[in-house]
Protein backbone atom coordinates (compact mmCIF):
# COMPACT_ATOMS: atom_id res chain seq x y z
CA UNK A 1 0.00 0.00 0.00
CA UNK A 2 0.77 3.12 -0.62
CA UNK A 3 2.32 6.01 1.68
CA UNK A 4 -0.16 7.64 3.72
CA UNK A 5 -1.57 10.79 3.15
CA UNK A 6 -3.30 11.62 6.10
CA UNK A 7 -4.12 9.45 9.20
CA UNK A 8 -6.46 10.46 11.93
CA UNK A 9 -6.00 8.94 15.25
CA UNK A 10 -8.96 9.11 17.80
CA UNK A 11 -9.83 11.76 16.23
CA UNK A 12 -12.65 13.87 18.36
CA UNK A 13 -14.70 17.30 18.12
CA UNK A 14 -16.96 18.61 20.99
CA UNK A 15 -18.20 21.96 20.40
CA UNK A 16 -18.59 24.74 22.94
CA UNK A 17 -22.24 24.81 23.08
CA UNK A 18 -21.45 20.70 24.28
CA UNK A 19 -22.36 19.01 20.82
CA UNK A 20 -20.32 16.47 19.90
CA UNK A 21 -19.90 16.37 15.99
CA UNK A 22 -17.20 13.39 15.82
CA UNK A 23 -16.30 10.91 18.49
CA UNK A 24 -13.08 8.72 18.49
CA UNK A 25 -12.73 8.83 15.03
CA UNK A 26 -9.65 7.05 12.86
CA UNK A 27 -8.67 6.96 9.63
CA UNK A 28 -5.88 6.17 7.29
CA UNK A 29 -5.96 7.51 3.69
CA UNK A 30 -3.21 6.04 1.03
CA UNK A 31 -1.93 8.63 -1.05
CA UNK A 32 -3.57 9.44 -4.21
CA UNK A 33 -6.69 7.74 -3.04
CA UNK A 34 -10.52 8.86 -3.93
CA UNK A 35 -12.13 8.90 -1.04
CA UNK A 36 -15.98 9.37 -0.54
CA UNK A 37 -17.23 9.83 2.56
CA UNK A 38 -21.33 9.36 3.26
CA UNK A 39 -23.46 9.93 5.71
CA UNK A 40 -27.04 11.41 6.94
CA UNK A 41 -27.30 15.34 7.07
CA UNK A 42 -25.71 16.89 10.37
CA UNK A 43 -23.32 13.90 11.17
CA UNK A 44 -20.05 15.73 11.36
CA UNK A 45 -18.93 14.93 7.84
CA UNK A 46 -18.21 18.68 7.24
CA UNK A 47 -16.56 19.46 10.79
CA UNK A 48 -14.26 16.29 10.11
CA UNK A 49 -13.38 18.05 7.03
CA UNK A 50 -13.25 21.33 8.30
CA UNK A 51 -10.70 19.68 10.58
CA UNK A 52 -8.71 18.17 7.96
CA UNK A 53 -8.15 21.96 6.70
CA UNK A 54 -7.36 23.30 9.62
CA UNK A 55 -9.90 25.82 9.71
CA UNK A 56 -11.44 23.84 12.96
CA UNK A 57 -9.14 22.53 16.07
CA UNK A 58 -9.94 18.58 17.26
CA UNK A 59 -10.99 18.80 20.74
CA UNK A 60 -9.37 15.56 20.99
CA UNK A 61 -6.60 12.90 18.98
CA UNK A 62 -4.75 13.69 16.32
CA UNK A 63 -4.62 14.81 12.49
CA UNK A 64 -1.33 13.75 10.92
CA UNK A 65 -0.49 14.11 7.15
CA UNK A 66 2.61 14.98 5.18
CA UNK A 67 -0.27 16.93 2.53
CA UNK A 68 1.93 20.60 2.65
CA UNK A 69 -1.29 22.07 -0.26
CA UNK A 70 -4.80 21.52 0.51
CA UNK A 71 -7.56 23.03 -1.26
CA UNK A 72 -11.05 23.28 -0.21
CA UNK A 73 -14.24 23.08 -2.42
CA UNK A 74 -17.50 24.30 -0.92
CA UNK A 75 -21.11 23.51 -1.30
CA UNK A 76 -21.62 26.37 -3.28
CA UNK A 77 -19.02 27.97 -5.42
CA UNK A 78 -18.11 31.17 -3.29
CA UNK A 79 -16.23 32.97 -6.03
CA UNK A 80 -15.67 37.04 -6.15
CA UNK A 81 -18.30 38.46 -7.79
CA UNK A 82 -16.48 41.71 -9.07
CA UNK A 83 -13.39 39.45 -10.21
CA UNK A 84 -14.12 37.89 -13.79
CA UNK A 85 -13.70 34.05 -13.99
CA UNK A 86 -9.74 34.37 -14.73
CA UNK A 87 -9.01 36.30 -12.04
CA UNK A 88 -11.02 34.14 -9.60
CA UNK A 89 -8.96 31.63 -10.41
CA UNK A 90 -5.81 32.69 -10.35
CA UNK A 91 -6.36 34.24 -6.38
CA UNK A 92 -4.65 31.28 -4.85
CA UNK A 93 -1.86 31.91 -7.25
CA UNK A 94 -1.65 35.56 -5.77
CA UNK A 95 -1.14 34.31 -2.45
CA UNK A 96 1.30 31.97 -2.97
CA UNK A 97 3.46 34.72 -4.84
CA UNK A 98 3.36 33.54 -8.19
CA UNK A 99 4.47 36.38 -10.64
CA UNK A 100 1.60 37.59 -12.76
CA UNK A 101 1.93 36.61 -16.60
CA UNK A 102 2.42 32.62 -14.97
CA UNK A 103 -0.49 33.48 -12.93
CA UNK A 104 -3.09 33.87 -15.82
CA UNK A 105 -1.03 31.32 -18.02
CA UNK A 106 -1.99 28.95 -15.04
CA UNK A 107 -5.03 29.90 -14.40
CA UNK A 108 -6.43 29.88 -18.41
CA UNK A 109 -4.88 26.06 -19.00
CA UNK A 110 -6.37 24.93 -16.04
CA UNK A 111 -9.81 26.65 -16.80
CA UNK A 112 -9.29 24.69 -20.50
CA UNK A 113 -9.49 21.04 -18.56
CA UNK A 114 -12.57 22.23 -17.04
CA UNK A 115 -14.15 23.69 -20.54
CA UNK A 116 -14.41 27.43 -19.63
CA UNK A 117 -12.00 28.05 -22.04
CA UNK A 118 -14.97 30.81 -23.48
CA UNK A 119 -15.85 31.95 -20.25
CA UNK A 120 -12.61 33.26 -18.70
CA UNK A 121 -13.43 36.97 -19.30
CA UNK A 122 -17.17 36.55 -17.60
CA UNK A 123 -18.04 37.79 -14.32
CA UNK A 124 -19.64 35.10 -12.22
CA UNK A 125 -23.07 36.41 -12.62
CA UNK A 126 -23.08 35.80 -16.00
CA UNK A 127 -23.03 32.30 -15.50
CA UNK A 128 -24.85 28.96 -14.93
CA UNK A 129 -24.76 27.09 -11.07
CA UNK A 130 -22.81 24.79 -12.92
CA UNK A 131 -20.25 26.87 -14.82
CA UNK A 132 -19.38 28.59 -11.36
CA UNK A 133 -19.01 25.38 -9.65
CA UNK A 134 -16.36 24.63 -12.47
CA UNK A 135 -14.73 27.88 -11.77
CA UNK A 136 -14.90 26.80 -8.19
CA UNK A 137 -13.23 23.57 -8.88
CA UNK A 138 -10.72 25.14 -11.36
CA UNK A 139 -9.84 27.68 -8.76
CA UNK A 140 -8.90 24.51 -5.90
CA UNK A 141 -6.87 22.88 -8.49
CA UNK A 142 -5.05 25.50 -9.46
CA UNK A 143 -2.50 25.39 -6.74
CA UNK A 144 -1.63 21.72 -7.88
CA UNK A 145 -2.80 20.48 -4.44
CA UNK A 146 -1.86 17.41 -2.60
CA UNK A 147 -4.70 16.88 -1.31
CA UNK A 148 -8.25 18.14 -2.42
CA UNK A 149 -11.51 18.43 0.18
CA UNK A 150 -15.04 18.53 -1.28
CA UNK A 151 -17.85 19.11 1.03
CA UNK A 152 -21.27 18.57 -1.38
CA UNK A 153 -20.08 20.60 -3.71
CA UNK A 154 -22.52 19.75 -6.47
CA UNK A 155 -25.56 19.01 -4.26
CA UNK A 156 -27.06 22.71 -5.53
CA UNK A 157 -26.38 21.45 -9.16
CA UNK A 158 -29.44 19.43 -11.15
CA UNK A 159 -29.07 15.63 -12.06
CA UNK A 160 -27.26 16.25 -15.33
CA UNK A 161 -25.11 19.06 -14.82
CA UNK A 162 -23.86 17.04 -11.73
CA UNK A 163 -23.66 13.46 -13.76
CA UNK A 164 -21.16 16.07 -15.91
CA UNK A 165 -18.91 17.18 -13.54
CA UNK A 166 -18.68 14.19 -11.63
CA UNK A 167 -17.29 13.01 -14.93
CA UNK A 168 -15.38 15.80 -14.98
CA UNK A 169 -13.96 15.16 -11.43
CA UNK A 170 -13.03 11.71 -11.88
CA UNK A 171 -10.93 12.45 -14.91
CA UNK A 172 -9.08 15.15 -13.32
CA UNK A 173 -7.99 13.19 -10.01
CA UNK A 174 -7.19 10.35 -12.57
CA UNK A 175 -4.43 13.29 -13.97
CA UNK A 176 -3.21 14.82 -11.22
CA UNK A 177 -3.02 12.29 -8.96
CA UNK A 178 -3.83 13.80 -5.82
CA UNK A 179 -5.46 12.71 -2.55
CA UNK A 180 -9.03 13.52 -2.99
CA UNK A 181 -11.99 13.33 0.00
CA UNK A 182 -15.13 13.70 -1.31
CA UNK A 183 -18.35 14.34 0.97
CA UNK A 184 -21.66 13.88 0.07
CA UNK A 185 -25.20 12.40 0.95
CA UNK A 186 -25.67 10.90 -2.31
CA UNK A 187 -25.04 7.16 -3.23
CA UNK A 188 -24.22 6.83 -5.97
CA UNK A 189 -22.08 9.86 -6.45
CA UNK A 190 -20.08 8.06 -3.92
CA UNK A 191 -20.05 5.03 -5.40
CA UNK A 192 -19.35 6.14 -9.35
CA UNK A 193 -16.19 8.23 -8.02
CA UNK A 194 -14.72 6.73 -5.10
CA UNK A 195 -12.06 3.83 -4.87
CA UNK A 196 -13.15 3.75 -1.47
CA UNK A 197 -16.59 4.65 0.63
CA UNK A 198 -17.21 5.71 4.02
CA UNK A 199 -20.28 5.60 5.83
CA UNK A 200 -20.59 7.73 8.29
CA UNK A 201 -23.58 7.06 11.68
CA UNK A 202 -25.49 9.98 12.78
CA UNK A 203 -24.04 12.54 15.18
CA UNK A 204 -21.37 11.74 15.92
CA UNK A 205 -19.50 10.82 13.33
CA UNK A 206 -18.57 7.36 13.93
CA UNK A 207 -17.68 4.87 10.93
CA UNK A 208 -20.45 2.37 10.02
CA UNK A 209 -18.41 0.92 6.64
CA UNK A 210 -15.27 1.26 5.07
CA UNK A 211 -15.69 -0.24 1.77
CA UNK A 212 -13.02 -0.57 -1.00
CA UNK A 213 -14.51 0.59 -4.54
CA UNK A 214 -11.56 -0.37 -6.71
CA UNK A 215 -13.63 -3.73 -7.72
CA UNK A 216 -15.25 -1.04 -10.13
CA UNK A 217 -12.99 -0.42 -13.04
CA UNK A 218 -10.40 2.59 -13.04
CA UNK A 219 -12.05 4.29 -16.72
CA UNK A 220 -15.68 5.15 -15.49
CA UNK A 221 -17.63 6.10 -17.86
CA UNK A 222 -21.36 7.28 -17.84
CA UNK A 223 -22.75 4.42 -18.81
CA UNK A 224 -20.98 2.57 -16.03
CA UNK A 225 -24.18 3.81 -14.08
CA UNK A 226 -26.26 1.73 -15.59
CA UNK A 227 -24.20 -1.68 -14.79
CA UNK A 228 -25.20 -4.34 -12.57
CA UNK A 229 -21.52 -4.35 -10.95
CA UNK A 230 -22.11 -0.32 -9.95
CA UNK A 231 -26.07 -1.48 -8.67
CA UNK A 232 -24.34 -3.97 -6.48
CA UNK A 233 -21.78 -1.63 -4.84
CA UNK A 234 -24.90 1.00 -4.26
CA UNK A 235 -26.32 -1.56 -2.48
CA UNK A 236 -23.88 -2.14 0.13
CA UNK A 237 -23.23 1.53 0.55
CA UNK A 238 -27.15 1.98 0.79
CA UNK A 239 -27.55 -0.78 3.59
CA UNK A 240 -24.62 0.52 5.72
CA UNK A 241 -26.40 4.21 5.13
CA UNK A 242 -29.81 2.71 6.26
CA UNK A 243 -28.53 1.07 9.50
CA UNK A 244 -27.29 4.25 10.52
CA UNK A 245 -30.86 5.80 10.76
CA UNK A 246 -32.81 3.04 12.17
CA UNK B 1 -32.00 55.84 -29.55
CA UNK B 2 -29.74 57.42 -27.01
CA UNK B 3 -31.58 60.93 -27.36
CA UNK B 4 -35.00 59.17 -26.87
CA UNK B 5 -33.33 57.07 -23.72
CA UNK B 6 -32.08 60.44 -22.62
CA UNK B 7 -35.58 62.11 -22.57
CA UNK B 8 -37.08 59.51 -21.00
CA UNK B 9 -34.57 59.79 -18.29
CA UNK B 10 -34.91 63.41 -18.23
CA UNK B 11 -38.43 64.68 -19.00
CA UNK B 12 -40.63 62.83 -15.80
CA UNK B 13 -38.61 64.38 -13.22
CA UNK B 14 -39.19 67.63 -15.15
CA UNK B 15 -42.96 67.73 -15.29
CA UNK B 16 -43.32 68.49 -11.31
CA UNK B 17 -41.31 70.97 -11.35
CA UNK B 18 -43.26 72.71 -14.78
CA UNK B 19 -46.40 72.21 -12.84
CA UNK B 20 -45.06 72.74 -8.70
CA UNK B 21 -43.35 76.26 -9.78
CA UNK B 22 -46.30 77.17 -12.83
CA UNK B 23 -48.58 76.60 -9.91
CA UNK B 24 -46.43 79.04 -7.91
CA UNK B 25 -45.90 81.77 -9.85
CA UNK B 26 -49.87 81.82 -10.60
CA UNK B 27 -50.43 82.42 -6.88
CA UNK B 28 -47.74 84.87 -6.10
CA UNK B 29 -48.60 86.63 -9.37
CA UNK B 30 -52.50 86.71 -8.32
CA UNK B 31 -50.94 87.78 -4.93
CA UNK B 32 -53.04 84.72 -3.37
CA UNK B 33 -49.79 84.32 -1.16
CA UNK B 34 -47.98 87.36 0.17
CA UNK B 35 -44.53 87.99 -1.59
CA UNK B 36 -43.18 87.92 1.42
CA UNK B 37 -43.36 84.57 2.48
CA UNK B 38 -43.12 83.06 -1.15
CA UNK B 39 -41.14 84.39 -3.75
CA UNK B 40 -42.39 84.59 -7.23
CA UNK B 41 -40.35 81.56 -9.14
CA UNK B 42 -39.46 84.01 -11.97
CA UNK B 43 -37.98 86.36 -9.20
CA UNK B 44 -36.03 84.24 -7.48
CA UNK B 45 -34.17 83.10 -11.26
CA UNK B 46 -33.93 86.94 -11.75
CA UNK B 47 -32.14 87.21 -8.40
CA UNK B 48 -29.92 84.01 -9.56
CA UNK B 49 -29.14 85.83 -12.43
CA UNK B 50 -28.02 89.41 -10.94
CA UNK B 51 -26.34 88.39 -7.88
CA UNK B 52 -24.46 85.50 -10.01
CA UNK B 53 -21.20 86.62 -9.46
CA UNK B 54 -21.72 87.27 -5.38
CA UNK B 55 -23.85 83.54 -5.72
CA UNK B 56 -21.18 81.97 -7.54
CA UNK B 57 -18.10 83.47 -4.73
CA UNK B 58 -20.29 82.11 -2.12
CA UNK B 59 -20.91 78.73 -3.74
CA UNK B 60 -17.25 78.47 -4.37
CA UNK B 61 -16.08 78.52 -0.42
CA UNK B 62 -19.17 76.19 0.30
CA UNK B 63 -18.43 73.67 -2.82
CA UNK B 64 -14.92 73.61 -1.02
CA UNK B 65 -15.87 73.33 2.48
CA UNK B 66 -18.29 70.39 1.56
CA UNK B 67 -15.99 68.73 -0.26
CA UNK B 68 -12.99 68.82 1.94
CA UNK B 69 -15.59 67.80 5.14
CA UNK B 70 -17.02 64.73 2.44
CA UNK B 71 -13.69 63.83 1.94
CA UNK B 72 -12.66 63.37 5.28
CA UNK B 73 -15.72 61.59 6.17
CA UNK B 74 -14.95 59.28 3.02
CA UNK B 75 -11.59 58.36 4.59
CA UNK B 76 -11.94 58.70 8.41
CA UNK B 77 -15.40 56.71 7.99
CA UNK B 78 -14.11 53.95 6.32
CA UNK B 79 -10.83 53.31 8.45
CA UNK B 80 -12.96 53.97 11.29
CA UNK B 81 -15.20 51.13 10.09
CA UNK B 82 -12.45 48.82 9.33
CA UNK B 83 -10.98 49.60 12.92
CA UNK B 84 -14.68 48.97 14.50
CA UNK B 85 -14.76 45.32 12.43
CA UNK B 86 -11.87 43.86 13.88
CA UNK B 87 -13.39 42.39 16.87
CA UNK B 88 -16.24 42.66 19.00
CA UNK B 89 -14.37 43.62 22.12
CA UNK B 90 -13.21 46.98 19.83
CA UNK B 91 -16.75 47.44 18.34
CA UNK B 92 -18.65 47.35 21.83
CA UNK B 93 -15.73 49.83 23.51
CA UNK B 94 -15.86 52.13 20.86
CA UNK B 95 -18.65 52.45 18.45
CA UNK B 96 -21.00 54.04 21.36
CA UNK B 97 -18.95 56.85 20.91
CA UNK B 98 -19.16 56.73 16.94
CA UNK B 99 -22.44 57.23 17.74
CA UNK B 100 -22.46 60.90 18.82
CA UNK B 101 -21.33 62.36 15.66
CA UNK B 102 -25.21 61.19 14.51
CA UNK B 103 -26.58 62.27 17.51
CA UNK B 104 -24.71 65.33 18.65
CA UNK B 105 -26.66 68.65 17.73
CA UNK B 106 -25.00 70.42 15.04
CA UNK B 107 -26.86 73.31 15.41
CA UNK B 108 -25.54 73.54 19.23
CA UNK B 109 -22.33 72.82 18.22
CA UNK B 110 -21.38 74.87 15.70
CA UNK B 111 -20.66 77.87 17.84
CA UNK B 112 -18.23 75.81 19.59
CA UNK B 113 -16.34 75.02 16.38
CA UNK B 114 -15.80 78.69 15.52
CA UNK B 115 -14.15 78.91 18.87
CA UNK B 116 -11.71 75.72 18.23
CA UNK B 117 -11.08 76.68 14.69
CA UNK B 118 -11.51 80.19 14.55
CA UNK B 119 -13.93 82.02 11.50
CA UNK B 120 -12.16 80.24 8.78
CA UNK B 121 -13.15 77.22 6.60
CA UNK B 122 -11.84 74.58 9.01
CA UNK B 123 -14.73 75.36 10.98
CA UNK B 124 -17.09 74.52 8.14
CA UNK B 125 -15.18 71.55 6.83
CA UNK B 126 -15.75 70.56 10.64
CA UNK B 127 -18.96 70.50 10.91
CA UNK B 128 -19.57 69.32 6.86
CA UNK B 129 -17.28 66.18 8.36
CA UNK B 130 -19.35 65.83 12.01
CA UNK B 131 -22.62 65.54 9.73
CA UNK B 132 -21.24 63.45 6.95
CA UNK B 133 -19.12 60.37 8.76
CA UNK B 134 -21.49 58.54 10.67
CA UNK B 135 -23.54 57.49 7.29
CA UNK B 136 -20.05 56.11 6.34
CA UNK B 137 -19.16 54.10 9.47
CA UNK B 138 -22.22 52.45 9.66
CA UNK B 139 -22.85 51.77 6.77
CA UNK B 140 -19.03 50.11 5.59
CA UNK B 141 -18.92 48.68 8.69
CA UNK B 142 -22.42 46.84 8.41
CA UNK B 143 -20.72 45.47 4.81
CA UNK B 144 -17.55 44.42 6.58
CA UNK B 145 -19.44 42.47 8.79
CA UNK B 146 -21.86 40.82 6.40
CA UNK B 147 -18.62 38.72 4.56
CA UNK B 148 -19.37 35.65 3.43
CA UNK B 149 -17.55 33.62 6.12
CA UNK B 150 -17.52 30.77 3.71
CA UNK B 151 -14.73 33.30 1.92
CA UNK B 152 -12.92 34.36 4.85
CA UNK B 153 -12.26 30.90 5.39
CA UNK B 154 -11.16 30.44 1.89
CA UNK B 155 -8.77 33.31 2.56
CA UNK B 156 -7.40 31.35 6.08
CA UNK B 157 -6.58 28.64 3.67
CA UNK B 158 -4.66 30.33 1.27
CA UNK B 159 -2.84 31.67 3.72
CA UNK B 160 -3.74 35.50 3.40
CA UNK B 161 -2.36 38.21 5.26
CA UNK B 162 -4.60 40.50 7.19
CA UNK B 163 -3.85 43.52 5.12
CA UNK B 164 -4.29 41.16 1.59
CA UNK B 165 -7.77 39.65 3.07
CA UNK B 166 -8.72 43.50 3.92
CA UNK B 167 -7.97 44.73 0.50
CA UNK B 168 -8.90 41.50 -1.57
CA UNK B 169 -11.67 40.89 0.09
CA UNK B 170 -13.47 42.91 2.80
CA UNK B 171 -13.35 46.19 1.11
CA UNK B 172 -14.55 44.96 -2.11
CA UNK B 173 -17.32 42.66 -0.60
CA UNK B 174 -18.17 46.08 1.27
CA UNK B 175 -18.35 48.26 -1.30
CA UNK B 176 -21.80 48.39 -2.28
CA UNK B 177 -22.99 49.55 1.30
CA UNK B 178 -19.80 52.22 1.50
CA UNK B 179 -21.67 53.43 -1.58
CA UNK B 180 -24.92 53.60 0.17
CA UNK B 181 -23.11 55.31 2.91
CA UNK B 182 -21.57 57.88 0.51
CA UNK B 183 -25.03 59.08 -1.06
CA UNK B 184 -26.18 60.14 2.26
CA UNK B 185 -23.09 61.31 3.29
CA UNK B 186 -22.92 63.74 0.42
CA UNK B 187 -25.90 65.32 1.00
CA UNK B 188 -25.31 65.68 4.93
CA UNK B 189 -21.69 67.35 3.93
CA UNK B 190 -23.33 70.24 2.18
CA UNK B 191 -25.97 70.67 4.72
CA UNK B 192 -23.27 70.15 7.33
CA UNK B 193 -21.00 73.19 5.78
CA UNK B 194 -24.03 75.58 5.49
CA UNK B 195 -24.62 74.97 9.10
CA UNK B 196 -21.60 76.08 9.69
CA UNK B 197 -21.77 78.72 7.41
CA UNK B 198 -24.22 80.29 9.34
CA UNK B 199 -22.38 80.77 12.47
CA UNK B 200 -18.67 81.64 10.18
CA UNK B 201 -20.54 83.66 7.79
CA UNK B 202 -18.84 83.22 4.72
CA UNK B 203 -20.17 80.96 1.45
CA UNK B 204 -23.56 80.09 0.68
CA UNK B 205 -24.85 79.51 4.24
CA UNK B 206 -23.59 83.32 4.99
CA UNK B 207 -25.09 84.11 1.67
CA UNK B 208 -28.95 82.77 3.08
CA UNK B 209 -28.37 84.28 6.39
CA UNK B 210 -28.09 87.80 5.52
CA UNK B 211 -30.24 87.74 2.65
CA UNK B 212 -33.04 86.82 5.15
CA UNK B 213 -31.81 89.39 7.58
CA UNK B 214 -32.22 92.10 4.90
CA UNK B 215 -35.71 90.41 3.91
CA UNK B 216 -34.14 89.59 0.41
CA UNK B 217 -36.64 86.31 0.16
CA UNK B 218 -35.78 85.83 -3.86
CA UNK B 219 -32.03 85.70 -2.91
CA UNK B 220 -32.20 83.03 -0.69
CA UNK B 221 -34.59 80.83 -2.84
CA UNK B 222 -31.91 81.34 -5.32
CA UNK B 223 -29.21 80.58 -3.11
CA UNK B 224 -30.96 77.79 -2.05
CA UNK B 225 -31.72 76.83 -5.57
CA UNK B 226 -27.68 76.64 -6.06
CA UNK B 227 -27.12 74.73 -2.52
CA UNK B 228 -29.80 71.78 -3.56
CA UNK B 229 -28.32 71.69 -7.22
CA UNK B 230 -24.81 71.41 -5.80
CA UNK B 231 -26.07 68.41 -3.49
CA UNK B 232 -27.90 66.73 -6.08
CA UNK B 233 -24.53 67.01 -8.26
CA UNK B 234 -22.79 64.97 -5.97
CA UNK B 235 -25.42 62.56 -5.75
CA UNK B 236 -25.04 61.91 -9.10
CA UNK B 237 -21.54 61.73 -9.01
CA UNK B 238 -22.01 58.70 -6.73
CA UNK B 239 -24.07 56.75 -8.21
CA UNK B 240 -21.92 57.28 -11.65
CA UNK B 241 -19.04 56.12 -9.63
CA UNK B 242 -21.28 53.11 -8.08
CA UNK B 243 -21.99 52.12 -11.85
CA UNK B 244 -18.77 51.92 -12.64
CA UNK B 245 -17.47 50.31 -9.70
CA UNK B 246 -20.38 47.98 -9.29
CA UNK B 247 -21.63 47.21 -12.71
CA UNK B 248 -20.30 43.86 -13.62
CA UNK B 249 -21.45 41.89 -9.63
CA UNK B 250 -23.86 43.73 -7.95
CA UNK B 251 -27.31 43.14 -8.53
CA UNK B 252 -28.21 46.84 -7.95
CA UNK B 253 -26.66 48.15 -10.62
CA UNK B 254 -27.55 45.48 -13.48
CA UNK B 255 -30.14 47.08 -15.82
Amino acid sequence: MAASALSLLDVEKTFANGVRAVERLSLDIPAAQFLAIVGPSGCGKSTLLRMIAGLEKPTGGSIGGSSSSIAYVFQDAHLLPWRTVLKNVCLPLEFAGVPKPEREKRAADILRSVGLAEAMQQYPAQLSGGMRMRVSLARALVTKPSLLLLDEPFAALDEITRQQLDDMLRRLWDEQKMTVIFVTHSIAEAVFLAERAIVFSKRPARTLLDHDLSALPRQRSAALRGEPEFAAQTRIVFEALNRSQP
Amino acid sequence: MTLRRIATAVIPPLVPLIVVLGAVELATARHWVPAFLVPRPSAALMSLANDRAEIWNCFVDTAEASLAGFALSTVAGITIAVILATGGWVRRTFYPYAVIFQTVPIVAIAPLLVIWFDYDIKAVIASAFIVSVFPVIASALNGLLSVDPALIDLFRLYGASRTATLFKLRLPYAMPNILTGLRISSGAAVIGAIVGEFITGGGLGGLIQVARQQRQINKVFATLLVASLFGMALFGLINLLSRLLLRHWHASEKT
